[in-house]
This record gives C-alpha cells, sequence and structure tokens, in this order.
C-alpha cells in the first residue's frame, strides 16, 4: 500500500518542529520518493572539472539514483548525459572514468553519440528509412541533463524544470565553496590523491546530520581520539616536542563541550549550514613553510589573512554534500536504498601551494573518513545501530530538539551556539519543502 | 556474388585546408589521412558504423559501405571514407 505518494501532507507530517519520523529513515517509499523527487529539485553535486581535463574525458556517477556521465565536451565546456543509450537503454559507459575520444559507442548495438549527447550514427540506419525515426525519442541522442552550473569548476546539476536557480538555491552558502578555492595562490583546485570509497548500511541523512553534531565527538572517538591524545601525552612527558601531523588532525576531536559550544554553527536558506563560525577543530594547524608568502603574493596580506581565517569546519550542502575548507576536501552521501549510503571523500589540490598542504589533505583523509580509519568506524557503528534501533516500534519519533528556538524557521540566516540541532532542524525544514514541491499538484487532487 | 572491384589511384582535396593526397590502391582515404597525422572520425573501419561519413563536395564516389541508404548513394553528397573509394580522379572532399 501506497502512504505517501501523491500526499504531501503525510510527507510534511513526518517532520515536526522538534522532532522527525522514523520512516524518514527506515521506509522504502518514502526513499524512492527521496530520488523522484528531493534528489530532482535540488541541486546536486556532479564531479569536479578538473576530473575531465581535455575533450572526451568522462567520469560517471549519479545524481539521486539517475546514472549520469559528466564529459568535456569538444568546445571545452562540460555536459552532463543521463547514462542510457536512446535505443534499448543500456548505460554507454561503464567504467568510472576515462576517455571517449569524440564520441561515445554503446557497447549493445553500436550506436554513437557526440560527446553532446547528440546522435552521430546508427549502423543498417537505413533500416530506419520511411519509419519516422527522426521524430522519436531515439534520434534526439543520449539526453543532456538540461539544468547544469559550472561554479568554479564544481559541476552542480538539478534535473526537473522545476524548483530554484542555482543563485537562489545556494544563496550565501556559496562563501564556503569559495574560501576552500580562494585558498590557492591562483584560486584554483584539482582533485588530487584519489577517492576513499566506505559502504554505510544506513540512511544517507544520518551522514549528513553528523557533519554538524557537535555533541558525539567527545563520546564516539573517545576510544580513537581519546587514545591518541592519551598516547601524545607520555610522549610528551618522555621529552617529545615535535608534535605529529597525525596527532594536531586526531586530537581536536576530543575537544570539550564548551569547545564545540563556542565555534558556532550557522545556518542558511534551503538545508545549507556549518560549524566553526568563530573557530574550529582546524583553527590551530601548523603554518606550512612558504604558503602564506605565496597567498599574500596573490591576494596582499589583508585579503590572504582573511581566508586563512576562515576555519570554517563542515560546511552541508543540501541534500548530500559536505566540504571541509581549511583541509579542502569533500564527502558525498550517495543514497542506495533506505539502509544503504555510499560515501565518497574527494580530496583537492591547492593549486600554485606547497605540496605539504596536499600531504595534510590525503592524512586527513585517511585518518579520518578512509574505510581503514580509526575514526570513520566510530560514526559508522553510531548510524548502523540507529538504523538497526529505528526498526522498533515503541517510539516514532527521532529528537533533534537541542537548543531549539521557536521562531528560527522564519531565520533563513544565523549563527547560532555551536551545539544546536537548527541544522538538523534546517535539513529537515528544507527535506519537506522539495520533497513536496514538485508534489503540489496532488495536494487537490484529493 | 557480386565481383571485388578493382582499386583505382586516385586524388583526394581536403576543403579546409586544401591539402591534398593521392590513395594507392592499397590503402582507404581513411588509412591516409590518419598516416598524414589527422584526426578523422572512425570506428568500425568496415562500412558498417556509418561514423566516417563525410560530406563530398566535387568528384563521383564508388560506395562500397553497408550503411548508406539508396538515396544517399545516388544523391554522391556523402560517402564512407573507411572503404569507399572514388569513379573519378579526384574527390573535394568537406575536411
Amino acid at each position: 500500500m501506497s502512504r505517501y505518494r501523491d500526499n504531501p501532507e503525510a510527507i510534511r507530517n513526518l517532520v515536526r518542529e522538534t522532532q522527525v519520523h522514523r520512516d524518514v529513515y527506515v521506509d522504502p517509499e518514502i526513499f524512492a520518493l527521496e530520488m523522484e523527487h528531493l534528489f530532482a529539485n535540488t541541486w546536486v553535486h556532479v564531479g569536479h572539472a578538473s576530473q575531465v581535463p581535455n575533450p572526451g574525458d568522462y567520469i560517471t556517477t549519479t545524481v539521486g539514483a539517475e546514472p549520469v556521465i559528466m564529459v568535456r565536451h569538444a568546445d571545452g565546456t562540460v555536459k552532463v548525459l543521463y547514462n542510457r543509450c536512446p535505443h534499448k537503454g543500456t548505460k554507454i559507459a561503464i567504467d568510472g572514468c576515462g576517455n571517449t575520444g569524440k564520441f561515445f559507442r554503446c557497447p549493445y548495438h553500436a550506436w554513437s553519440f557526440r560527446t553532446d549527447g547528440s546522435l552521430l550514427a546508427i549502423p543498417l540506419k537505413k533500416g530506419y528509412e520511411n519509419t519516422g525515426f527522426e521524430d522519436s525519442e531515439a534520434a534526439r541522442g543520449l539526453t543532456p541533463v538540461r539544468h547544469v552550473v559550472n561554479y568554479r569548476d564544481f559541476v552542480f546539476a538539478r534535473l526537473n524544470d522545476g524548483g530554484p536557480t542555482f543563485e537562489d538555491y545556494f544563496g550565501e552558502s556559496l562563501s564556503s565553496l569559495d574560501n576552500m578555492i580562494d585558498r590557492s595562490p591562483v584560486g584554483k583546485l584539482e582533485v588530487a590523491g584519489g577517492v576513499l570509497r566506505y559502504m554505510h548500511c544506513c540512511n544517507w541523512k544520518m551522514l549528513v546530520e553528523n557533519q554538524t553534531d557537535t555533541c558525539h565527538p567527545m563520546v564516539a572517538h573517545e576510544s580513537s581520539a581519546g587514545t591518541a591524545v592519551a598516547i601524545w601525552k607520555q610522549a610528551e612527558a618522555a621529552g617529545i616536542t615535535q608534535k605529529p601531523m597525525a596527532v594536531e588532525i586526531i586530537a581536536p576531536f576530543m575537544s570539550p563541550y564548551e569547545a564545540f559550544e563556542n565555534m558556532g554553527i550557522r545556518v542558511w536558506d534551503n538545508g545549507h549550514g556549518h560549524t566553526g563560525v568563530h573557530h574550529s577543530i582546524h583553527s590551530n594547524y601548523s603554518a606550512i613553510p612558504g604558503y602564506f608568502e605565496a597567498m599574500t603574493g596573490a591576494y596582499g596580506e589583508e585579503r590572504a589573512k582573511a581566508i586563512l581565517d576562515e576555519a570554517r569546519h563542515n560546511t552541508v550542502y543540501f541534500p548530500n554534500v559536505m566540504i571541509k575548507g581549511p583541509i579542502q576536501l569533500m564527502r558525498i552521501f550517495r543514497p542506495l536504498a533506505a539502509d544503504r549510503t555510499l560515501v565518497e571523500s574527494y580530496t583537492y589540490r591547492l593549486v600554485g601551494a606547497p605540496d605539504v598542504l596536499l600531504e595534510r589533505t590525503l592524512m586527513y583523509n585517511r585518518l579520518i573518513n578512509a574505510p581503514t580509519s580509526i575514526v570513520g568506524h566510530d560514526d559508522l557503528e553510531m548510524y548502523e545501530r540507529a538504523q538497526e534501533g529505528l526498526m522498533a516500534r515503541g517510539n516514532d519519533w527521532v529528537n533533534i530538539q537541542r537548543l531549539y528556538d521557536p521562531h528560527e524557521a522564519d531565520q533563513p540566516t544565523a549563527v547560532s551556539n555551536g551545539t544546536t540541532e537548527w541544522q538538523m532542524r534546517n535539513q529537515f525544514r528544507a527535506w519537506a519543502k522539495y520533497m513536496t514541491m514538485s508534489m503540489e499538484g496532488a495536494d487537490h487532487a484529493g | 556474388m557480386p565481383t571485388t572491384p578493382e582499386n583505382t589511384v586516385f586524388d583526394i582535396v581536403l576543403k579546409s585546408s586544401g591539402a591534398s593526397f593521392t590513395i594507392p590502391a592499397t590503402k582507404s582515404i581513411l588509412d591516409v589521412l590518419i598516416e598524414a597525422g589527422l584526426d578523422p572520425m572512425y570506428d568500425c573501419m568496415r562500412g558498417e558504423c556509418g561514423i566516417c561519413r563525410v560530406t563530398v563536395l566535387e568528384g563521383e564516389v564508388d560506395h562500397r559501405d553497408v550503411i548508406l541508404s539508396n538515396a544517399e548513394r545516388a544523391s554522391n553528397k556523402v560517402m564512407q571514407i573507411c572503404v569507399s573509394r572514388a569513379l573519378t580522379p579526384r574527390l573535394v572532399l568537406d575536411l
């Protein structure tokens, strides 16, 4: 029985001011509707232009549940095409990345397509003469995603024709992306160091919520970060003074509640927000020789300081992306099923900056986000326990009430105490909006 | 069963550059263009896939592909350069 399809009222009722119904995490119908509506109405990150530097270079990925190809076209622009032959539906590209040359060729019947998707040739084409083929869907070739924006090499797509413009959707939240990019003296990033993929048996939204959950690190990560801190104390007592990069990265996870309260959280409209408004766990890294000089040379001292003084911790780009500007990494939470999420962690080289910065970025990714990390599986354990625990029927609601302000829904942008769950509530307000905005006709159906 | 046609030697001229090439009996137009360091679009090299189709501006084509329709062949305006050749001493191609 369908409880939620064409029933926006029922979907909105899952999100209350301070709690959300467990169905948002466990119900397969809700998941299907998220793929159909939420991931089609919002601007979803597709990839980085540096992954496809030359004409014919492509990556394959998904927008929500839909397979797409991001490819560099002959004219230098980046195109996003649905990865589906217009003939029988076969995925055209199957590798994660590659160079297709001047055209894609379907491996099934050798239909071929230019890198903008347009049909190039069909073997034995005379068989379509006088059949009206030119008016068919197939004759249009690979369907391009129509709404694509390449923002400073970060490529986003919106699948539906309806929905907000890119600028309206992200608004001031682009300042976090800008800050990460501006940390390059030439204002340019390149994907570097590969991608770490980590499967999670839980709902994708648990991961997104956790990015601004500042009351869990000192608890869930005590076994890993706490141990690192204890070992470093012993080393200091033994007279070692040079703090290793790994300790610099892990130790702040054990910061006390007060530190997280004071770091602050900022929310923006449409479900975006970030931790680390005033300072963050990334504030006290050692200076890298030569870097500040390169930044000052490029931007002048005042602007260079302003860029580097931003220590934004985690910025969530709703629905399923998080970036760490000071560390130059992005995590994408790919929804595969109500109880399955693939986490991809991408790292970036700051073009024109010393290589040690990339070393730190990669070390951070290995220590914190890798499947072999000593921190990431602390979180995984909590998500998977929650996914199992939410099957209990005794309580249908998940609580997101910490530091709730009854007037917050009227404030699209605000800065608050760093342990608030406002950003989680902000995400769910956006969730309800973008889940139902393309169902509205059904409201009156009746 | 059709007899294998004799391959004749002919010249091609590329409209964009004005460059001309002699196509020997043992090579296709496509072979010669690739050897010359050009970057034509092609795939099957058997006259089947249709990708190497080129617009013909002058000369008469000896069609040997299996993709073009009878009307397209008769128009003498397109050819598949991986297998098809020339009936005249010279072809001018929109390349």
